[in-house]
């Protein structure tokens, strides 16, 4: 038990032990090394972890599936608290309270990730949410910063509302808050009350709605421009990834685990969603001049795509097989996924310190590839892996896909995201596109050498996203093995 | 063996890269190299030719690539790849050549993405995995895109997005269907496999059959180009720099037909078929269309490009009609038109860098400027509007005499192509080459260009005059095509 919870509880006092000394003496730097050393710690127990461990109870669940993504998101933490420092080192304002927060989010998402009843559900999420919503508006004193952080607060809470909302409706259809017993508790109580099943569904509804919010999934995306534009790179980043894979992650487990496929208007719910997410997402995204902001939308019509997992579990003409085809398809793109977009963060956190970015504006990327010959190089590798071209973990995340998805004969979706992926097409090559474009200025000579961390990161970023692209065996064994139900 | 060809030629493209940085001369002489030495690991099989008869390959090979889907790096090389290969090597050295003096900015990448675009197209002849073939035809996408995009004209970029996303899109429709044909199989055989020989074995049925084949067909038409998915290729012709012309107009638009040759009539025998009349009445559409509108260009390069779409009309022509003599047609056609559309790409390259301009009204009078220039232009455009004696003509007349027994009407129409072939032909030679002087004098052709469009000529010359050999290598490859279809 003590195992299966070590990562956590190396991670929980890491930020506690930031707390204590602060209270003490402020030292950035140790600081710095204490959340990178108890990262690094808590991945390598984790990895240990993965295959050897599992356990549970009625709040927690650590099976093989939950510990690899687990581990997945230590290494995105650990990943994004390399580049923390040469940013905050910047400012003037205290410091070390940001990694106490980023090490707290952290561990919210490994709870999330984890959980096996709504109560340890709801707990993780607000950790996660509320070590986000000061980390938004961190030492950036501009009132973009100011007024994402509001906004992302109150439609939080609205979300959370909704999501408690759902829980209490379904506790009242059921009378049981652990994820796995719903299921045999509803068959009951169908039997004896007719309108529990109706209870039920728009509870699940409630909390599909939360969700949706999460992870900014369309109609319920409104906020995420706004706030991948108005809040501090290092934070967007944390946003992005560990807060919206760990969300997706309960999500996917949540219909794994209770049935919900069985109630044909969840699916067809779930399939518009995931329509409109891929189709508004990508032609949004298309109308952005701001890099950040066309983050923002391709991580909807991303997040859509991705629904296609769950929608390929549910379906009911699939192949001997199909479920754990789908899983799989699931993981590996979330995989994919998270791994390409911490990439371009960590790019953008970069060149944003080294001030080769004036603001994220597309425009200030024009002439990249002559300037930043590396940078220009890796940010191409990482786009055409958001667009899904051969020989990058994106590509085969997205074969995944479509294997499961053609294997339940999603076909509407699939036509959709086709259309959808040309349309992203389109804004990815862009981006490459001015990169290219030949600047006459003379100004960049003066040629700083590439910090060694830097070219460390990027190197592995490479490696994880060209390597498992043409390799990408090494990354299905360990899901296949992790998958098995 | 085949794996080193594409080693070989993917390293090539990374010493190029990183030569740049110690002398901007050397990138050009490696790609060179390793195109010659590329045909190294090919001799044992050019030398035993056709004599391996009852095989279906002349030589594969298979590595386990992706376990959990059955995924091998499955290579294999018939008669109509192996041609196929040849001439993307001779016509990757054919671009190396045009691009000799033109390219200058960064020639390091320059050649580093046109090898890399290379080695995805030998990739695509090769490959015997569908998923291993879909990842080729993706990678010959992107430096192509690049080099559109970076080395290209004025409007290089719109080109390069549409060019892309024509071919794209057509790809994705592809990635469909291979996963649901691979998914059928599946359910038939309870085999997961992408290896082209077990797909084979299982036919599937008529109404899933149609939908799969269709994704197929589409990528590979909007490769070929055929008309209402066309409309990529004269913008990225007249945008793309000479060398990436080349290649796009002699290999590139062979991986369509070799597509429809290698996977649409085997795999779906039935399926192609039903659909064959609409199809040559497509192709026979698109050889007008191509004619028509190539004649009302005043652009010389795009021009060239519209003539493309025609000529390539009569390859999709050509292995609709099911017949043996039209697939060998179809094939000629292919390897003469890559030989003859490279030549007057790299001609029209050549006054370019020396005029500046492919108009046709600011052009004229050439032969009193550039006598050998001229001459060897109008020795290429004759070529390509089908003069007998001539590898253009075998391939045009095989087509055309294979599919006349199966389609008497729509061959009428298709022969109206080469009248109009004639036409825009002479039209370049009336307004280019003869007419009132109105160019400064310049240089003619020197010695590198020389050599390559003779040896060029001489190549047309020897499928004209003697294309036994080239159909005799092909003829294994064509027997599996048509057999399947008379099944």
């Amino acid at each position: 038990m003590i195992g299966a919870i070590l990562p956590w509880v190396i991670i929980g006092s890491s930020a506690l032990l930031i707390m204590l000394f602060t209270a003490i003496k402020r030292d950035h730097i140790y600081t710095a090394l204490l959340t990178i050393s108890g990262l690094s710690i808590a991945l390598i127990t984790q990895l240990i972890n993965v295959n050897t461990i599992s356990y549970s109870n009625d709040l927690i669940s650590i099976n093989s599936t939950t510990s690899l993504l687990s581990a997945l998101m230590i290494l995105l933490a650990l990943m994004l608290s390399l580049q923390l420092y040469p940013w905050l080192n910047k400012i003037s304002d205290p410091k070390e309270e940001y990694y106490m927060l980023f090490l707290l989010a952290c561990l919210g998402a490994l709870v999330v990730v984890v959980s096996e009843h709504f109560a340890s559900f709801f707990l993780g999420l607000e950790i996660l949410t509320l070590s986000i919503v000061p980390m938004i508006l961190y030492c950036d004193k501009d009132s973009g910063a100011l007024e994402a952080s509001i906004k992302y607060f109150v439609l939080s809470s609205i979300a959370s509302a909704f999501i408690l909302m759902g829980i209490g409706l379904i506790y009242f259809a059921t009378g049981t808050l652990i994820f796995s017993e719903i299921p045999q508790q509803l068959a009951i109580g169908t039997a004896t009350a007719s309108d529990s099943e109706l209870f039920f569904i728009v509870g699940s509804l409630m909390i599909l709605l939360g969700i949706s919010f999460k992870l900014s999934l369309a109609p319920c995306h409104l906020w995420v421009a706004d706030i991948f534009e108005g809040a501090p790179l290092a934070t967007t980043a944390v946003l992005a990834t560990l807060a919206k894979a760990a969300v997706f992650t309960l999500f996917w487990r949540l219909l794994m685990i209770s049935d919900w496929q069985l109630y044909p208007p969840l699916i067809s719910v779930l399939s518009f969603v995931a329509i409109l997410s891929m189709l508004a997402g990508n032609l949004l995204a298309l109308l952005q001049s701001n890099i950040l902001r066309l983050l923002a939308y391709s991580s909807i019509a991303h997040f859509g795509y991705l629904l296609l997992g769950p929608l390929a579990m549910t379906s009911a003409v699939s192949l001997p097989g199909g479920e754990s085809l789908a899983a799989q398809a699931s993981v590996f793109y979330l995989c994919a996924y998270m791994l390409t977009l911490l990439g371009i963060f960590i790019l953008l956190i970069y060149l944003k310190n080294q001030h080769k970015l004036e603001n994220f504006h597309l425009d200030s990327l024009k002439g990249l590839y002559w300037r930043e010959p590396m940078s220009a190089f890796v940010m191409t590798i990482l786009m055409l892996s958001l667009a899904g071209i051969p020989l990058t973990i994106g590509f085969f995340g997205k074969f995944y896909l479509v294997m499961a998805a053609v294997n339940s004969q999603l076909w509407w979706l699939l036509g959709v995201l086709v259309i959808a992926s040309i349309i992203g097409l389109f804004y990815y090559l862009r981006i490459i596109m001015i990169m290219l474009e030949k600047v006459a200025s003379k100004t960049d000579k003066q040629n700083r050498p590439l910090q060694p961390m830097y070219i460390l990161l990027m190197s592995f970023i490479v490696l994880m996203v060209v390597g498992l692209g043409v390799l990408p065996n090494l990354l299905i064994v360990a899901i296949e093995a992790a998958t098995i139900f | 063996m085949l794996l080193e060809l594409i080693v070989i030629l993917l390293l090539g493209a990374v010493i190029a890269w990183i030569s740049d940085s110690i002398d901007n001369r050397l990138p050009k002489w490696i790609a060179v190299i390793s195109l010659l030495s590329s045909l190294y690991p090919l001799h044992p099989i050019i030398m035993a030719g056709s004599s391996s008869d009852g095989q279906a390959w002349l030589v594969s090979e298979s590595y386990p690539w992706i376990e959990r889907f059955n995924i091998s790096l499955y290579l294999a090389l018939d008669g109509l790849s192996l041609l196929l290969v040849l001439l993307s090597l001779l016509m990757g050295l054919v671009a190396v050549l045009c691009a000799w003096k033109e390219i200058s900015f960064r020639s390091g990448f320059f050649y580093f993405n046109l090898l890399c675009s290379l080695a995805g197209t030998i990739g695509v002849f090769c490959a015997l995995d569908l998923f291993l073939f879909f990842v080729f035809w993706e990678i010959m996408l992107v430096p192509m895109y690049l080099l559109i995009a970076i080395w290209g004209y004025e409007n290089r970029r719109y080109a390069a997005i549409k060019f892309f996303l024509f071919t794209q899109a057509g790809g994705l429709l592809m990635l469909l269907s291979i996963c649901a044909l691979v998914l059928l199989h599946y359910q038939n055989s309870g085999e997961l496999t992408f290896n082209y020989d077990q797909l084979l074995q299982h036919q599937l049925s008529e109404s899933s059959a149609f939908w799969v084949m269709l994704g197929f067909f589409i990528a590979f038409i909007i490769k070929l180009p055929i008309v209402p998915f066309h409309n990529w290729l004269p913008d990225a012709h007249t945008q793309a720099p000479t060398a990436v012309s080349v290649i796009l107009a002699a290999i590139l638009l062979k991986t369509g037909g070799y597509g429809l040759l290698r996977f649409v009539l085997p795999l779906f025998p039935s399926a192609s078929a039903e659909i064959a009349p609409y199809v040559m009445a497509l192709a026979a559409f698109s050889i007008i269309y191509g004619g028509l509108m190539a004649f009302s260009q005043q652009d010389l390069k795009r021009l060239v490009a519209y003539s493309s779409i025609s000529h390539m009309g009569f390859v999709l022509f050509g292995c609709y009609a099911m017949t043996q003599i039209a697939t060998h047609g179809a094939i000629m056609q292919m390897l003469a038109h890559g030989v003859s559309s490279a030549a007057l790409f790299a001609l029209v390259g050549a006054i370019q860098y020396r005029y500046h301009t492919r108009d046709l009204n600011q052009l004229g009078g050439l032969w009193l400027r550039l006598p050998k220039l001229s001459a060897l232009l109008l020795f290429f455009v004759v070529a390509s509007l089908g003069l007998p004696g001539l590898g253009n003509f075998i391939g045009e007349f095989l087509v055309l005499i294979g599919s006349f027994s199966a389609m008497p009407k729509l061959t009428i129409i298709a022969v109206c192509g080469l009248i109009l072939a004639a036409i825009y032909g002479l039209k370049i030679a009336q307004k280019a080459l003869f007419g009132p002087v109105k160019l400064a004098p310049c240089a003619d052709v020197d010695r590198r260009e020389m050599a390559m469009f003779v040896g060029l000529a001489l190549l047309l010359l020897w499928m004209g005059l003697h294309p036994q050999p080239l159909l005799d290598l092909a003829q294994q490859s064509v027997n599996l095509i048509t057999v399947g279809v008379e099944l």
